[in-house]
């Protein structure tokens, strides 16, 4: 009895195993393969792509003003056929779609990702159309340089600007920050931030600044005034390998000018976590008269309610070794899974609906429709592009011509930004950049939340760090 | 002798299973889609995850067997101390703030005739709010400066103002009071349940006896809920131990890491930096630092049950 009884329990368990080892299998069987990417053609014949960023339904008189875009180049370009994609680029999900092969063809991203998205092979060869189309050969070669690997380019560049430093008027002009004439008064040197973020403050109660201290944003922020501190924050030797250089008199007497702020002066809003929303909520919503940033921050008005003309935007003020402008911007790529025939209809729908060398009739309207629609949604349009884009000054008044017609804002609010010549342009730092920008958010928050903060250890100890954890660990 | 071994087996196997398949066929019907799920959603990636770690991996796809490296690289990081240590505070400040009182409510609103489904809705309410949304009420309740709702409620009372999650000393128990405020209810709801399952007439006769509620609950109540609130006590430690969003979202791992967890280097490793492999180790450090615990839980079960 006991044998049969132990007979069954073993084919019970067999039983299990022989179905669990099967389902297994099946599991792992069915997440190898599968088609990558779209298919070249659908069904009608047509060359396909899909796009990304398209607006959702959520959008609808963006989507319905995309889709007459899409209807109108179909059917000047009745051998292709756009399928909309939704995906926004997303640090969280990237990886993950581009795994699966489930990019959209054309995809959007920030100047920050284009290094990993290029070592991770996530984005396709596209030197041959860049030459075919003029974009090698016109484009501006500060952007062509950030999307080159190895004498490859892997993106476009669509917009580019340098930081600045935004003013709130109207908080100015309450605090008696306002020259003769009745214009502004503006800080040029980090000294004198200090000293008008003071006045602000004793004037107003407004905090004189706001500063970003959380999620990369603080690092990201703060290396604007590290670099015009001098600091330099890594070096490579003649063996390649990689040294964090920051544990320097320049990096503590720039983390000293952050501690100051806070300590000293007293400028900065009580919250200490501050991430890039929170920065631009902070001055859209008139809690702060200052901030680091590019134009043209159209979202200050639309999000937040801000009156487009109590913004200004000065030059980056100069530190004591020089004056220093981080460089941001867009790029688009595209998916390595696609094929020749879609890659070369995703530029040609770059070109019809974002940018291109030489400018048709019909692209110039496209401009001018997006321009109404940024006016039209209470946005702001500037009266030239934020950076040059083109080598060809030509090219570029052209740009500004049709921005001309529609820029809603002051052109005085934005000339010294755009025509100080002593701001020296910096890419990000060339590796672990994101990583750098982890370590000085802890740097900021530590100067701004402990009084009592060692500032020659807090520096040793954050280089230190970057170095062990990051620059160690390259290949 | 070998082969004739093997044959049989081989022969016999699959009878076997047809045997056990045709014996309990509606049972494994019934069954199989929650073995698939299984399957997919828990065990593959898990074990997938934990293959991977020993690889170094070009996005998901692993180029290259490195062994301990990546283990190596997430222990030997100079932030791992302070961020376990920083996870094991969330877990004892959760045992001392989010462990007792919900076991105390559920045995006061056990004792009370009155009120009871009242209350017992309204512990259970926060459960229900989505957790960013806690989180975000929470962070404006900790606000600093006189902007912060905690601040204001001190400048009624004549008070100046306090640091709240800007103080690295304070931001852990902060935190914690939240996720208690918020798992409160849930846990009640098990106390309560075990509490309903006390035979009454063992209740009315220690009240005959003569036995207060201190004597009730030592002889009566603790014995009873011994299990359950082992039970608890191991799913406290359990999910406060992986917790990622809750800092993430109120402090970024801030001030300067001070409320920084494993859960949230994980996230960072695996979304910041796209470092997948670290990240896959760091959870397999994790897994194993929870399965020790689980361990020291059972042999305490064995102990007390024994």
């Amino acid at each position: 009895m006991k044998e049969e009884e132990f007979k069954m329990k073993r084919n019970k368990v067999n039983g299990m195993a022989l179905t669990l080892a099967v389902v297994c299998m099946l599991s792992v069987l069915s997440g190898c393969g599968g088609k990558r990417g779209l298919p070249e053609k659908n069904a009608d014949g047509k060359i396909q792509f899909s796009v990304g960023g398209w607006p959702d339904d959520t959008n609808k008189e963006n989507q319905d003003f995309k889709n007459k875009r899409k209807a109108e180049f179909e059917k000047g370009s009745s051998e292709y056929s756009i399928v909309t994609d939704s995906y926004i680029y997303d640090t969280k999900t990237f990886t993950m779609k581009a795994n699966g092969g489930t990019l959209p063809t054309v995809y959007d991203t920030w100047f920050t990702e284009i290094d990993k998205i290029i070592d991770a092979g996530y984005a396709a060869d596209i030197t041959e159309y860049m030459d075919k189309y003029g974009f090698s050969e016109g484009m501006n070669p500060e952007l062509l340089e950030l999307v080159t690997k190895d004498g490859k380019i892997y993106g476009i560049p669509w917009v580019a600007y340098k930081m600045g430093l935004y003013i709130n008027k109207s908080i100015f002009r309450k605090a008696g920050l306002v020259n003769e004439d009745g214009s502004i008064k503006y800080p040029t040197t980090y000294d004198e931030l200090a000293e008008f973020a003071v006045t602000v403050k004793e004037k107003t109660g407004i905090p004189g600044l706001v500063l970003a201290t959380a999620n990369n944003n603080g690092g990201w922020n703060f290396m604007n005034i590290a670099w015009s501190y001098g600091v330099n924050f890594m070096e490579q030797d003649s063996g390649g390998k990689w040294k964090a250089t920051f544990d320097s008199q320049e990096m503590r007497d720039a983390v000293k000018y952050v501690y100051d702020l806070k300590w000293k002066y007293n400028v900065l809003p009580d919250n200490t976590v501050i991430d890039l929303t929170e920065l631009k909520k902070t001055f859209g919503t008139s809690q702060a008269a200052m901030f680091i940033a590019n134009p043209p921050r159209s979202e200050l008005c639309t999000k937040f309610g801000m009156n487009k003309d109590d913004m200004m935007l000065v030059p980056i003020p100069a530190g004591p070794k020089g004056r220093y402008a981080q460089m941001g911007g867009n790029v688009r790529m595209i998916s390595p899974d696609a094929t020749p025939a879609q890659i070369d209809g995703a530029f040609k729908w770059t070109m019809y609906d974002l940018i291109s060398k030489d400018l048709t009739e019909e692209q110039i309207k496209n401009k001018e429709d997006t321009y109404a629609r940024t006016i039209a949604d209470g946005g702001i349009v500037l009266n030239r592009l934020a950076f040059d884009l083109w080598t060809d000054p030509q090219r570029m008044a052209q740009e500004t011509e049709i921005s001309s017609k529609y820029a809603n804002v002051d052109p005085k609010d934005y000339d010294d930004y755009f025509n100080n010549d002593s701001v020296t342009i910096r890419p990000e730092e060339p590796v672990c950049s994101q990583e750098l920008y982890t370590v000085l958010d802890g740097v900021i928050q530590e100067v701004l939340t402990n009084k009592n903060v060692d500032i020659d250890k807090l520096v040793t100890t954050a280089n230190n760090d970057f170095q062990a954890n990051h620059l160690d660990n390259l290949e | 002798m070998k082969n004739n071994t093997k044959k049989q087996f081989s022969g016999a196997f699959p009878s076997v299973f047809k045997k056990t398949l045709k014996r309990n066929m509606p049972g494994w019907t019934l069954l199989l889609p929650s073995i698939v799920l299984f399957i997919v959603i828990v065990w593959r990636p898990i074990i997938v995850g934990v293959l991977y770690s020993f690889f170094k991996l070009n996005g998901f796809h692993p180029v290259g067997f490195v062994g301990f490296d990546n283990f190596i690289k997430v222990i030997t990081d100079s932030n791992f101390i302070k961020t376990l240590f920083n996870t094991f505070k969330y877990v004892i400040w959760s045992l001392i703030i989010g462990f007792p009182l919900p076991l105390l409510t559920a045995v006061m609103l056990n004792e009370m005739l009155a009120g009871k489904q009242y209350f017992k809705i309204s512990t259970y309410l926060p459960g229900i709010i989505p957790g960013i949304a806690v989180c975000l009420i929470w962070k404006t309740l900790y606000g600093e400066g006189d902007g912060g709702l905690l601040n204001m409620l001190l400048a009624k009372l004549n008070m100046g103002s306090a640091t709240w999650l800007a103080d690295g000393n304070k931001v852990i128990p902060l935190i914690v009071v939240m996720m208690s405020w918020q798992g409160f209810g849930g846990t009640l709801i098990m106390y309560l349940a075990s509490l309903q399952g006390i035979n009454q007439e063992l209740y009315e006769a220690a009240r005959i006896d003569g036995a207060g509620f201190f004597k009730r609950f030592t002889h009566i109540l603790l014995p009873h809920m011994s299990g359950i609130i082992l039970l608890v006590l191991v799913r406290q430690i359990i999910s406060v131990f992986q917790v990622t969003e809750q800092p993430l979202i109120m402090t970024d791992g801030g001030p300067n890491g001070a409320s920084l967890t494993l859960g949230l280097t994980n996230w960072r490793y695996a979304f910041k930096f796209g470092q997948y492999e670290k990240s896959l180790a760091l959870g397999v450090v994790a897994f194993l630092i929870l399965i020790g615990l689980s361990i020291i839980y059972h042999i305490l079960d064995k102990k007390i049950n024994d």
